[in-house]
């Protein structure tokens, strides 16, 4: 950020527009602005902050407005005393300056209206100015901040005769912030903590929750197998039975062959197998009705239902066409082609405003249209084709079911036959009852290994309604698991970001703290030369050394804090500050992993730069060129009359120079209306005792 | 001098890290870092945590 321009317009004390030029020349980047004590100095230095931060910039770290006094009276008090409108009447701060290659104009105001109102409340612009093209932006305050984070403000715009507070053990913290927010670190520190917050690792990681163990798994894998092995022996149990049974159905086959061969139980026997064989086949006949039955009912049993439905239908439709809205008895396409030719069929005329246009357009509000008489013809059908359904449903469901009862009744008829002719053939001859008694105990067993059967059926039916079961238990916890698993690699990948972000910023602090020690050793030495030295510890406790010769124990030289005098504080301050600016710069132009990440230009404005300095005037006023790519100095004349003047002339460096000169009653302590400037002597005062304001001169 | 012609400057410490992490995981914090830069001054940076908790579903799938 270089500074180009500041306008006020009715600013405090700055009555009308009055501006300043900043030298943003390389080669003389000092802009001086002379002024004795209480004319506008520190006014510009708040105007400035006042155009970049609002309210917020003209306070302290306390909260307070050190300073500057009545921080709510923006506007010259002389206007805002003669306003005749109250939202007309405004104050207003234009800057313009450059920042990674693009000009931009911010230009806060307010109103006396809002100032009344609320004075916090300010309107704010700012306009990016990219090869010739401008663009407004959004949320300008918000990229004011970017462009100059609050947190280093106060270490670019701020009051020389204050500044010595940074070389404080007090102020490690606000120092390390400096660093971090100067250099693009902040956003590293931020970043970390972001990530690992509850709404963003805390969330990824319940998500985590509900996930299956590997026990419960293992469990269910552990019974599918089981399930599985028992299906398998359970299946070949059920070949086997069906094994037997064949087996049994061909012992009762030979056992009939005998009992046909026997004379006393041939005839019996014969009756037996035909009387078996038609069981057999009306059996077969029964399950084929009792399939039958059962589609019925799938597929058209729901007919049974829509009678109520059917009704219903039947009653709405009855109404409207007693009511002779369906079919429409005339169709509304018919009646706009006659309205549009103006001719009834019946040849009269229907042109407008006659009784007879009148009594067609009332047709109109009876008349349908072709899709909706087609839509009732349509419901009329349906309905028709559900009540027809429903009674030939009824009508075969009945039929079916005569079927399978007759079937029934015949197989009982046929069991009972059966039944009667086993005890006739054991009263035969022996060897047609034994025969017969095996044949018997060949059928119980049958019978019994049916019944066997019919129970491995069910349970082979049960084991795989269970199989089912837990393989879709697996199935889910699979998919649980795959939610699972990627919800654990997020948390990972979070984990692993915060990692490496540590890490560089790790890396990025230890690497700078001894380029930052380079600078400030490199700086300090310019402007103190004594046997003592500044350090910035790593607690960032920006401090100053010295070696003491033969203190220790064993009479060697140790290293020590010296105990700071206020100039020698406010030199250190200055040098850090002077550091951190160089690096920021040098951080500019090394590439980062993402914008944001580099340190940038930063102009420096001091107000009353050279007055807690004591005996390092003179070497601070050489060195203060080299701060900052730009610096902007406000300067009393009893601050910068001689050493100072000197060693700014000399340096070659001043690119711009301007005095504030007053209008107002005679003020204490004003001895001359003149003032000295080294070589230039201007009037700064000019009595009035009709109005009081300070100008902005160029010298 | 043309820029081919130019020596390969030397990665900085936190370069070098940031070179070596996984390519997903440098896309990740390239896009947190970004969405961060975006609301880095504000008081309140609402819906960060949600942008930077949907950024980690994007990126890591």
């Amino acid at each position: 950020m270089i500074l180009e321009r500041m306008v006020f317009e009715n600013f405090r004390q700055f009555r009308g527009r009055q501006e300043l030029v900043f030298s943003a020349n390389p080669e003389q980047n000092v802009t001086v602005v002379h002024a004795e004590i209480g004319m506008g100095k520190t006014t510009i230095l708040k105007g400035l902050l006042w155009v970049l931060y609002g309210r917020d910039g003209l306070m302290g770290t306390d909260g307070q407005a050190d300073d500057f006094e009545m921080p709510d009276r923006i506007l010259t008090e002389s206007v805002a005393a003669q306003a005749s409108d109250p939202n007309r009447a405004e104050a207003s701060v234009e800057l313009t300056f450059r920042h990674e290659g693009d000009r931009y104009i911010l230009r806060r105001s307010l109103t006396l209206a809002q100032q009344r109102l609320n004075p916090k409340q300010t309107e704010v612009s700012l306009v990016q100015i990219r090869n010739g093209e401008s663009f407004k932006q959004d949320n300008s305050q918000q990229r004011i901040k970017a462009i100059v984070p609050d947190g280093i403000r106060r270490l670019l715009f701020f009051n020389g005769e204050r500044i010595n507070y940074l070389a404080m053990e007090r102020s490690s913290e606000e120092v390390a912030s400096a660093i971090r927010q100067m250099l693009g670190l902040e956003l590293l520190k931020d970043t970390i903590d972001d990530l690992n917050h509850a709404n963003v690792k805390g969330k990824l990681k319940q998500e985590l929750r509900g996930q299956p163990t590997s026990d419960e798994m293992g469990t269910l894998l552990a019974s599918q197998e089981a399930f599985e092995t028992e299906l398998t022996e359970l299946e070949e149990s059920r070949k086997q039975i069906v094994r037997n049974i064949e087996a049994l159905a061909d012992q009762v086959k030979l056992i009939n062959a005998s009992l046909e061969a026997n004379k006393e139980a041939h005839e019996l026997a014969v009756k037996r197998a035909k009387l078996e064989k038609e069981l057999a086949e009306i059996r077969t006949r029964r399950d084929e009705t009792s399939r039958k039955l059962a589609k019925l009912i799938a597929e058209d049993g729901y007919t049974l239902f829509t009678g109520e439905l059917v009704r219903r239908g039947q009653e709405i439709v009855r109404r409207l066409r007693a009511e002779g809205k369906i079919p429409a008895r005339v169709l509304n396409t018919f009646l706009h082609d006659l309205l549009e030719n103006e001719e009834c069929i019946c040849t009269r005329e229907l042109r407008s405003g006659t009784e007879f246009r009148a009594a067609v357009e009332k047709l109109m509000e009876i008349a349908g249209d072709a899709d909706f008489n087609n839509a009732v013809g349509a419901l009329d059908h349906a309905i028709g084709v559900l009540e027809e359904g429903a009674r030939k449903t009824d009508q075969r469901l009945r039929e079916v079911n005569l079927d399978r009862l007759e079937s029934s009744r015949e197989i009982a008829d046929l069991e009972e036959k059966i039944e009667e002719i086993s005890p006739k053939i054991t009263k035969g001859s022996d060897q047609a009852r034994e025969l017969e008694e095996k044949r018997s105990r060949l059928l119980l067993d049958r019978d019994s290994k049916n019944a066997d059967l019919g129970r491995t059926d069910g349970k082979l039916d049960h084991l795989r309604d269970e199989l089912e079961r837990i393989k879709g238990k697996i199935h889910q916890m699979q998919e649980i698991g795959a939610g699972a698993e990627l919800a654990r690699k997020r948390v990972a990948a979070v984990e692993d970001c915060v990692d490496i972000l540590d890490r560089i910023l790790k890396a990025e602090t230890e690497d700078l703290r001894p380029l930052l020690n380079d600078e400030i050793s490199k700086h300090f030495s310019k402007i103190i030369v004594q046997d003592f030295w500044p350090e910035l510890a790593n607690d960032f406790t920006l401090r100053i050394r010295k070696q003491v010769v033969g203190v220790d124990r064993g009479g060697d030289d140790a290293v020590i804090d010296a105990a700071l005098s206020t100039g020698q504080r406010t030199v250190t301050s200055l040098v850090f500050i002077a550091s951190l600016v160089a690096l920021a710069s040098r951080r500019s132009k090394i590439p980062t992993i993402v914008k944001g990440l580099s340190g940038s230009d930063y102009p420096i404005a001091i107000d009353s730069p050279f007055g807690s300095l004591s005996m390092y005037r003179k070497e601070v006023a050489q060195y203060i060129p080299e701060i900052a790519p730009q610096v902007i100095l406000l300067v009393s004349p009893s601050q910068y009359d001689g050493a100072v003047h000197e060693a700014l002339t000399n340096s070659g460096r001043v690119g711009r120079r301007y005095y504030l000169s007053y209008t107002g009653p005679l003020r204490e302590g004003m001895l001359s209306t003149d003032l000295t400037i080294g070589e230039h002597r201007v009037q700064h005062y000019f009595m009035s005792n009709e109005e009081e304001f300070t100008t902005i001169r160029e010298l | 001098m043309s820029n081919e012609s130019k020596p390969p400057a030397k990665l900085t410490r936190a370069q070098q890290i940031f070179k070596e992490a996984p390519e997903d995981l440098q896309k990740l914090i390239r896009d947190v870092l970004e969405k961060e830069r975006r609301v880095m001054h504000k008081k309140k940076k609402s819906n960060i945590h949600q942008d930077i908790y949907q950024a980690v579903k994007t990126f890591i799938k």
